[in-house]
């Protein structure tokens, strides 16, 4: 014990002297090694989300069964690191921050599955190099794990055209973290924390209010029960992605109005591909047709990519300040 | 019966097992008897009424093609039986069949949780292994008296083997509530909330009923499964109408055929029902109790609000085998349209039996196969009909009744066993599925490991091993009681302890 701790006189100018009562002792070693982590965490929003996700990901791995291998984890982890440090050196970034790849590495583990290897590297590829490749104006457009994500689905499910690569090779799962009052509110709250101190809490509060309101809406509609609505709102995947996903404050806009809007933007078309709320209400007039898109797993990521592809122009229409992590500098462009 | 059974392999055993494995073998082959012992002994054979009050549905899904079997173990009075459920589209009159029974019991028999037995070797001397398997029984579909009315429009109207079908549409939810009530099919009061929701959908409904005297004509003496297939984006099972105003709890098992993997719900959580566990011996008499009760068990222990896999295997293969696995001509049966039947070579010996038939207005793939003797694999595959239609004035091959199609399987299908309990409230939404492509193995499969029948005196690993027997009876019956939550007290009184 004496080796791996400085003596507590040495960590803090003002901590009582050896010798001092043992309550004063004990509560400044308290403050040491309890503050001090919490204001780690608190300097950068993306520290709060790491912990968030690797929290849910130790519970996804090892406590309840999601049918995750943890070496499959490791491996999506360490390529979205190796990626980023080698991106980094390619394009000269003077430092290597494993932050941001970090996330991109965590969300993936979490949101989507695969049994084969390649799949999850092309995922993380495709995540990471997004950043570096796709950029306006010096800033990357599209929320690099949902841009990984959306495409491979495309790629994979046969939603939009008959798969290129193995079919169903990458997938979602909405169901494995059930439903429920609980399950939502343990979700809502810790993404609160993280939203907050990204200042995006307008973006995840407006998205799952627009998607509420679509929701309830379909529902009343169609003389369901409302418990029906109350499941698909407390779904586990669908809450992560509100707090943890479209919450990214590089890939939103930059004023309040337009974070709004976009908001309001992938809620609509989230809900349109999961539900095909256009051949709902064309059947209310008689028109006689198929469903011809319904996605109940894939439609969150196909609505974010589409409005991220339109987060150019929302600038545009509505100018704001560019968002810095803390203690970001201006000057240099950022890939994180 | 027979049970196909994949060997050991036989390069992990130990030169002396392999030894005593072979010599035993021999024994066996020898031994009349023995032999259907070695090939497939029961540890009890389970009553096909299990779970009596489940339905029984097969979903082959294949792009955006799913065909819906639904098995049917209606008991009353014909004249009371009816059957209705929404889809997204009409089917066309070849869309629709009847199947025969034995090949939905031969899924479940294949797929269903097993009780295994090994045997102990002797701590002196190595003894070689035997394992056997027995199925669970599958379950009923509950059906409505039926009877007649209008204020709907009958999209379509077919008659298939001994029943009626009947597709309906509506505008006026209460219009096909009381329309349903009328023609003497005994919709649950409340099901128009239910149907208007369906019909806000563009959902027809596919309703059935017993056509009494081709019933008598064809001599069946059960109903037996009917068949739909449908394109659609839509990959989903239609429960909601079997949980209005009903009284208990509703059952079901799904068997879901996919060329991709496994197929999950993304709207319920799947949960694995719990498996692999070593049992005390007694199960073995009550092995159908267990079954059962693990399985409610479960259920209760979940809050009825996750729907249990059982099993989730290609089917390519098994092991244990609880059943033999389904035949490519079996599968096609039952709608997995990934299946290719092609005509293969026909020998001149064949030709000579085959005959020509020209389609005349009003023929049916189906008609014409009856007519001519044969099945309609047989037809389609001889003309390589696959699944397009065909047309007045078009001349067929009418193969010999023992011509066999040549099989292709591009991509094996992998079945998944889903059973759930379900009831209004823990279930409001129907089931939505998805496909993935994890075609990892898992199975239902409960291990009973007769011990070694020596003394302690046979020799010196014999005491330890007897020592060890007696902690491990006790680490069973905790299995046992974790699993399908028996007293604790009388488990162990029942196993010895």
């Amino acid at each position: 014990m004496s080796t791996s701790f400085p003596p507590i006189h040495e960590l803090h100018p003002a901590a009582p002297q050896p010798g001092r009562s043992g309550v004063v002792a004990m509560l400044t070693f308290v403050q040491q090694s309890v503050l001090r982590p919490v204001r780690f965490l608190g300097a950068d929003p993306r520290h709060y989300q790491i912990a968030m996700l690797s929290m849910f990901l130790g519970f996804g791995l090892f406590a309840f069964d999601f049918g995750m291998r943890p070496a499959m984890a490791a491996f999506t982890l360490a390529s979205a690191l190796g990626l980023q440090f080698l991106c980094g050196k390619m394009v000269g970034l003077p430092r290597f921050d494993p932050r941001s790849p970090l996330i991109s590495g965590l969300s993936l583990c979490l949101l989507v599955r695969t049994n084969l290897w390649w799949i999850a590297l092309l995922a993380v590829v495709i995540a990471i190099g997004s950043k570096f490749v796709v950029r306006v104006k010096g800033r990357h457009i599209f929320n690099p794990t949902n841009f990984g994500i959306a495409v491979v689905l495309l790629l994979t499910s046969g939603d939009f055209f008959p798969a290129i690569l193995p079919e169903k090779a990458l997938w979602v799962s909405p169901g494995q973290w059930g439903t429920g009052l609980v399950l939502g509110f343990f979700f809502a709250c810790l993404g609160f924390l993280v939203v907050f101190r990204a200042a995006r809490m307008d973006v995840s509060i407006a998205f799952i209010c627009f998607y509420a309101l679509i929701v309830y809406a379909l529902t009343f509609y169609l003389g369901d029960p409302v418990a029906i609505a109350h499941r698909r709102l407390t779904n586990g995947a669908l809450l992560l992605f509100t707090f943890f996903m479209i919450s990214d404050p590089k890939t939103t806009p930059n004023t309040r109005g337009g974070r709004i809007l976009f908001a309001f933007v992938v809620a609509l078309i989230a809900c349109e591909f999961q539900y095909n709320l256009s051949y709902t209400a064309l059947a209310a007039f008689g028109v006689e047709a198929g469903w011809w898109w319904l996605f109940p797993a894939n439609a969150v990521f196909y609505a974010l990519i589409l409005a991220c592809a339109a987060l150019p122009l929302i600038n545009r229409l509505l100018p704001g300040a560019v968002y810095h992590w803390p203690g970001q500098q201006k000057q240099i462009s950022s890939t994180n | 019966m027979n049970l196909n059974r994949t060997p050991l392999p036989l390069s992990s055993l130990p030169s002396l097992h392999k030894a005593s494995l072979v010599a035993s073998a021999l024994l066996i082959a020898l031994s009349a008897i023995s032999v259907q012992a070695f090939c497939g002994f029961y540890v009890g054979k389970a009553d096909s009424k299990l779970f009596n009050k489940a339905s029984k549905v097969v979903i082959a899904r294949g792009g955006d093609t799913t065909v819906l079997t639904m098995a049917n173990d209606y008991q009353g009075d014909l004249k009371e039986f009816a059957a209705v459920f929404p889809v997204p589209v009409v089917p066309k009159e070849h869309d629709i069949k009847v199947v025969p029974n034995k090949i939905i019991d031969k899924l479940d028999a294949y797929s269903a949780p097993r009780i295994v037995e090994y045997h102990d070797p002797d701590p002196c001397r190595p003894r070689m292994y035997r394992s056997a398997a027995t199925r669970s029984a599958p379950l009923a579909i509950s059906s409505f008296p039926k009877s007649k009315a209008p204020v709907v429009k009958i999209e379509a109207q077919y008659s298939v083997e001994e029943y009626d079908i009947l597709i309906l549409s509506s505008e006026d939810s209460k219009g096909l509530e009381s329309w349903l009530t009328q023609e003497g099919y005994k919709v649950p009061a409340g099901a128009s909330k239910v149907l208007g929701s369906y019909i806000k959908q563009n959902m027809k409904f596919f309703v059935a009923k017993v056509n009494l005297e081709e019933q008598a004509t064809l001599g069946y003496t059960t109903l037996r499964p009917l068949q739909v297939r449908y394109e659609s984006k839509k990959f989903a099972l239609p429960i909601r109408l079997g949980t209005v105003n009903a009284a208990a709890d509703q059952e079901i098992l799904a068997f879901m055929l996919s060329p991709d993997g496994r197929v999950e719900c993304t709207n319920y959580k799947t949960e694995k029902l719990p498996t692999g566990m070593d049992l005390p011996q007694f199960v073995r008499s009550e092995f159908k109790d267990f079954y059962r009760d693990m399985f409610y068990y479960q259920v209760a222990k979940a809050k009825k609000k996750a729907v249990f896999m059982e099993y989730g295997w290609d089917m390519g293969w098994c092991d244990p085998c609880a059943g033999d696995p389904l035949t490519p001509s079996e599968q096609l049966t039952l709608g997995c349209t990934w299946i290719k039947a092609g005509p293969g070579k026909v020998d001149a010996s064949a030709k000579a039996k085959e005959s020509e038939y020209r389609v005349q207005s009003g023929d049916t793939v189906f008609s014409i196969a009856r007519k001519k003797n044969v099945s309609m694999q047989q037809l389609r595959a001889r003309n390589s009909l696959a699944a397009s239609r065909i047309f007045t004035g078009q001349t067929l091959v009418v193969p010999s009744a023992d011509y066999k199609p040549v099989f292709s399987v591009p991509r094996p299908t992998y079945v998944t066993r889903l059973h759930a309990v379900y009831n209004a409230e823990t279930f409001p939404e129907d089931l939505v599925f998805q496909a993935t492509s994890d075609k990892k193995n898992f199975q239902g499969r409960y291990v009973l490991k007769t011990p070694w029948k020596g003394k302690a005196d046979a020799c010196p690993a014999a005491k330890t091993y007897l020592e060890t027997l007696q902690k491990l009876k006790g680490q069973r019956v905790d299995n046992l009681v974790e699993l399908t939550g028996w007293d604790l007290a009388e488990c162990r009184k029942k196993a010895g302890l």
